[in-house]
């Protein structure tokens, strides 16, 4: 399939529905239906299962990944919270990184083929605030003004593509169980809908309610009054139906892994293998494991492969790993795949308190049997002489993997993948074995993208420079990334022909300063860190 | 129809009926509507938690305008929290005492340096145990005053948690500030909390220095404090990092407690800020005050201060819907009236808890309660009655358990979820809806079951309540009246007498005959799961 040109100017009008939709009266539901129906709103027959794991307050990427061929500058550039040389896990296949120590079971993982890295992941404009970026994460809307911005997120609008009509019409004979599980007290954005949450919000899988509400009518004539009882009557409702459900699945099934003690990611992971054991035809689930907000003592002082954040990868990595015991017990290790995500990563640069502050782009984990071995893209571009300023640029869109997961994991179609990411991204090779999978791997991309041309001259530049990049065919983009990790420029955006061709620079209106270029041709990217002098 | 058309509609009507609405839908004019029940316990909800019979009826016997301007006095401080804990073990089983406070005497004052390094921990977390105790006791037992609901607006928009600070006298210190300044002046509150112990914490601001910025605070206090991140809100990131470097320098002495201005690690240079605050350059100073007036003053300049913050007032208190008109004709002059009072609270408020928008039907039932709506509001609109807030024997443990209920709910003192406080005022688009889910519906219904179940509340008194309690129509009437702000119909109302009362019959003698004849096991029984009922029913969960 030809996919449409990558950040096409043409948002096609469907898009703008959920803005539109401001979501006030209820009888706006009727006309979601209708909206996303022509979506190809057909259910797809599948028994895929996708786990979402949020890692709340900003991962710091740096000290999950460990850029070992960029050693001296990392270390130069954290040199207080850096995870020593030696101390770094090795992973087959590769010199060019490995694990924060903690990380034993992961690391396994990946050297049994069950577990890649997708290398600085980020997107245009990163935002720096935990609120607006988690939201950003959740939605998959980068836009800044908010009038523009969808209040849906990225796994709503797929379930609501998938199950139109969702609440009032499930459980259905197609879908007789709970679209999404969310193991958390509050439900988040990333399957939130354009009223209700797609997904519903447990911390005890054996809770009951039995409230059976027989009041259907609505005597008052207030529109926000009314909007508010028929939300409380559904979610009374829904949650008598399907708590009945998920309390029988889960006393179907019993764990059959063991898993890590005072972890709270393994604790929840636990209940989502029992539920899915116990038969929920439950797509998604999402956990949550919070305190990646370091600021200070991210490490100790005597240690830095210990402290916080070395309790956290610790517990990352011990949870997953037990989770993928248990489901290859069950033998439905073939049915699921996860990945981990967190709103931002953290700064290159250390601060003063052991610790880090808000950053941009960090890499991302995908596990599970059908994950593709490998890790997607290069270390990340660390300065040597590091300021205080200086973000990790992305290398690949968030989108971009959303993207894949849905095309790779879900088979989602065209045109529906664009709708339900806003625009088109790029397919990465995430998913293997599938049944819906493309044939790429991680290591054949990165030689692919490692076979491109992308230079420029001179470098460093003051007023005017050429750069040339060679494309394989198709779309092709080039973006002008600030030191902050921000796009300023657009260089090209458009179709080639296979070659090599010359951009030129004039005059570009940037401060001097630090810029990366990337370079775009389908699946395949390359980032080249460029200088501007002052004039 | 939408929320706007509604409300012109509503004008209409509205204008029709007082002949004296030109041009406005519901705005800040002032109320001129009825006085009865329904408004009375609109406001009380709205402001207070619960609306009890008792202030219902007092608030009555006043006017509209006398009754706000009641709500809105301040009530005397209180004492603060004291020890209430006896001797600590450590842990080999060895007992120690807390040496620097002895038991019913107030901790605040003591640095927790004196007793054995050993339980320090320990005596923290008992003091943070009996500092939610205290707050939870106040708020159980809160007089006719917005102050309680208030305070808690303060805590969830400065949103300091006990995770972050893991100091008792910290927390206690940042609750006294927004005690202090709870009707005062916003500019005022939000300079000293920008050099609060427990904020230079929680935000780092106590590690922002010259040699190494931290722009943890200086970002929020312009996103989440401040001019916010509306549409017209466009400070750049090249203002947080000026800000950032306006407020280095700021450390905290531990003895007494209190913050102070470290010159040496406070950058000296000038500072620039972009033309949304009009290229201000604040230049730099080796005076503790100097720069944070200006920095306050250049934020307290933009009219997106007054407008954020009013927006947040207008969603805790009204509806979390804010559509053009509400923007245009309640938020923009209510900040007006904030800033022509140079930001105190107090004349900003009144003008919208006295305006016909606040008491517009529109605006009525349609706000979902909160955890501590549910548990206090409960509590109090049954009258169940507690010890003073300052009895440590017998009215800390009580007040813990009300403390413990709605942080099961989502929502613990001194603990909001993030940053931004609660999500249920900031999080589009579902907003108050979040408090309810398939995972707190539940816990809601067990925590009024229990109070029914356990005989915490006097089912028997609340139905005296009643005009004619011994009517079983009346009685359903009339305390469906009380609990509920969303109306049953009438059909709904026949469906609990006859369910409830009349032992699904359509004969009404068989609750009046067990009424007048004080049969006990039929009255309470029948009482018992008749209110069962009406707190799971989803009308209960809107005020």
């Amino acid at each position: 399939m030809k996919r449409r040109e990558f950040l096409s100017n043409t948002i096609p009008a469907a898009v703008a529905m959920p803005a539109l939709l401001n979501g006030f009266s209820f009888t706006a539901h009727s006309k979601s239906e209708n909206a996303l129906g022509w979506l190809l709103g057909q259910t797809t027959d599948t028994d895929h299962v996708f786990v979402l794991i949020q890692l709340g307050g900003g991962n710091d990427g740096l000290n999950m990944v460990i850029p070992l061929d960029l050693y001296a500058n990392y270390y130069n550039a954290r040199t207080n919270v850096a995870i020593p040389q030696s101390q770094v896990l090795r992973l087959d296949g590769t010199d060019k990184s490995g694990l924060h120590p903690a990380m034993t079971g992961l690391q396994n993982m990946y050297n049994e083929g069950k577990m890649s890295i997708v290398q600085s992941v980020g997107y245009e404009n990163p935002n720096f605030s935990h609120f607006r970026a988690t939201d950003i994460w959740n939605t998959g809307d980068t836009r800044t003004n908010r009038n523009e911005r969808v209040h849906t997120g990225w796994m709503g609008r797929y379930l609501e593509n998938e199950f139109p009509g969702y609440p009032d019409a499930y459980p259905s004979a197609d879908m007789p169980d709970p679209l999404a599980i969310q193991i958390s007290s509050v439900p988040t954005l990333t399957v939130q809908g354009e009223i209700y949450s797609m997904g519903l919000s447990i911390t005890n899988p054996e809770k009951v309610y039995t409230f059976d509400n027989p009041f259907f009518d609505y005597p008052l004539n207030s529109v926000p009054a009314n909007k508010e009882l028929k939300f409380l009557r559904v979610i009374s409702q829904k949650t008598k139906i399907y708590s009945d459900l998920i309390r029988a699945a889960y006393q179907r099934a019993s764990t059959m892994a063991t898993y890590p003690t005072n972890n709270s990611l393994a604790d929840q992971l636990k209940i989502v293998a029992r539920l899915i054991k116990g038969g929920l035809k439950t797509r998604v689930y999402t956990v949550t494991i919070g305190g990646f907000d370091t600021h200070k003592k991210q490490v100790n002082a005597s240690d830095t492969t210990t402290g916080m954040h070395a309790k956290l990868m610790k517990d990352l990595s011990d949870g997953i790993s037990a989770f993928q015991n248990d489901l290859e017990l069950m033998q439905l290790n073939d049915r699921v795949m996860g990945m981990t995500f967190s709103e931002f990563g953290r700064r290159i640069k250390s601060n003063a308190s052991l610790g880090t502050d808000h950053g941009a782009a960090a890499p991302l984990l995908m596990f599970g049997t059908h994950a593709k071995k490998g890790i997607l893209g290069t270390s990340p571009g660390i300065p040597a002489d590091i300021q205080v300023v200086n973000n990790i640029p992305f290398q690949y869109d968030f989108r971009s993997v959303y993207a894949s997961v849905l095309e790779q994991w879900f088979c989602v179609k065209q045109p529906a993948l664009d709708q339900m990411l806003l625009k088109n991204y790029q397919s990465l090779p995430l998913v293997e074995g599938g049944p819906c999978g493309l044939p790429e791997t991680p290591d054949d991309n990165n030689n692919a993208a490692d076979k491109l041309i992308l230079k420029m001259w001179p470098s460093p530049y003051t007023v005017s420079a050429t750069i040339q990049f060679s494309t394989t065919g198709g779309h092709t983009l080039i973006q002008q990334i600030d030191s902050i990790g921000r796009v300023v420029k657009v260089l090209t955006n458009q179709d080639y022909a296979a070659g090599t061709y010359n951009v030129d620079i004039y005059n570009d209106g940037l401060p001097s300063g630090v810029y990366f270029i990337r370079l775009q041709n389908k699946s395949l990217q390359k980032v080249l860190t460029v200088v501007k002098m002052p004039q | 129809m939408d929320r706007r058309d509604f409300f012109k509609r509503a004008r209409r009507t509205a204008g029709a009926k007082t002949q004296k609405r030109t041009n406005m839908f519901s705005g800040l004019a002032p109320y001129a509507g009825s006085w009865t029940a329904n408004e009375v316990m609109h406001l009380l909800k709205r402001t207070m938690f619960g609306a009890k019979k008792a202030d219902i009826d007092y608030f009555l016997t006043l006017t509209p305008d006398a009754a706000i301007d009641e709500l809105l006095n301040n009530i005397a401080a209180p004492t603060p929290p004291v020890r209430d804990y006896g001797l600590i073990p450590d842990e080999f089983g060895v007992m120690w005492d807390d040496v620097g406070v002895p038991q019913g005497q107030t901790w605040v004052n003591d640095p927790n340096m004196a007793s054995n390094p050993d339980i320090r921990g320990t005596i923290n977390a008992l003091r943070v145990q009996s500092l939610r105790k205290w707050w939870a006791g106040l708020i159980i037992n809160q007089g006719r005053s917005i102050q309680e609901k208030m305070i808690m607006f303060w805590h969830h928009h400065f949103s300091v948690k006990e995770g972050e600070v893991e100091n008792a006298q910290f927390l206690y210190r940042h609750h006294a500030l927004l005690r202090a300044n709870v009707m005062g002046n916003f500019k005022d509150l939000v300079k000293e909390v920008t050099i609060d112990p427990a904020m230079l914490v929680h935000l780092n601001g106590y590690v922002n220095t010259k040699q190494a910025p931290d722009e943890n605070y200086a970002r929020e206090l312009q996103e989440l404090f401040t001019v916010g991140r509306g549409q017209d809100s466009l400070y750049t990131e090249d203002d947080v990092i000026a800000a950032a470097r306006v407020l280095t320098g700021w450390r905290i002495n531990m003895d007494p407690l209190s913050s102070y201005f470290d010159v040496s690690a406070h950058d000296t240079g000038p500072k620039t800020f972009s033309s949304f605050y009009n290229n201000t350059t604040i230049p730099g100073s080796g005076n503790d005050n100097t720069e944070l007036d200006a920095l306050v003053n250049m934020i307290f300049n933009s009219p997106e201060t007054a407008r954020f913050i009013c927006r947040k007032l207008y969603r805790w208190f009204v509806y979390y819907q804010i559509d053009d008109a509400t923007e245009q004709d309640v938020i923009i002059p209510m900040a007006t009236v904030l800033e022509s009072n140079n930001y105190d609270v107090k004349p900003a408020l009144a003008v919208l808890f006295k305006s016909e928008h606040f008491f517009d039907a529109i605006n009525q039932a349609c706000y979902i309660k909160t955890p501590f709506d549910m548990v206090v509001g409960t509590l109090r609109e049954f009258n169940v009655s507690f010890p003073a807030y300052n009895n440590y024997t017998t009215g800390y443990p009580l007040f813990w358990s009300l403390y413990s209920s709605a942080a099961d709910m989502q929502q613990e003192l001194f603990q909001p979820p993030d940053v931004s406080g609660w999500p249920s005022y900031y999080q589009d688009p579902m907003y108050f809806e979040l408090w309810v889910n398939s995972n707190s519906l539940p816990r809601r219904a067990d925590f009024t079951d229990a109070l029914v179940n356990d005989a915490v509340i006097d089912v028997r008194a609340f139905a005296n309540y009643s005009s004619n309690p011994a009517d079983p129509n009346q009685l359903v009437n009339d305390v469906t009246g009380l609990l509920l702000r969303y109306p049953l119909s009438d059909n709904s109302k026949t469906y609990v007498k006859t369910h409830f009362l009349t032992n699904n019959t359509t004969n009404d003698s068989i609750w009046t005959n067990a009424w007048n004849s004080n049969n006990n096991t039929v009255i309470n029984n029948s009482l018992k799961e008749m209110f069962k009922f009406l707190m799971n029913l989803p009308e209960f969960h809107l005020c």
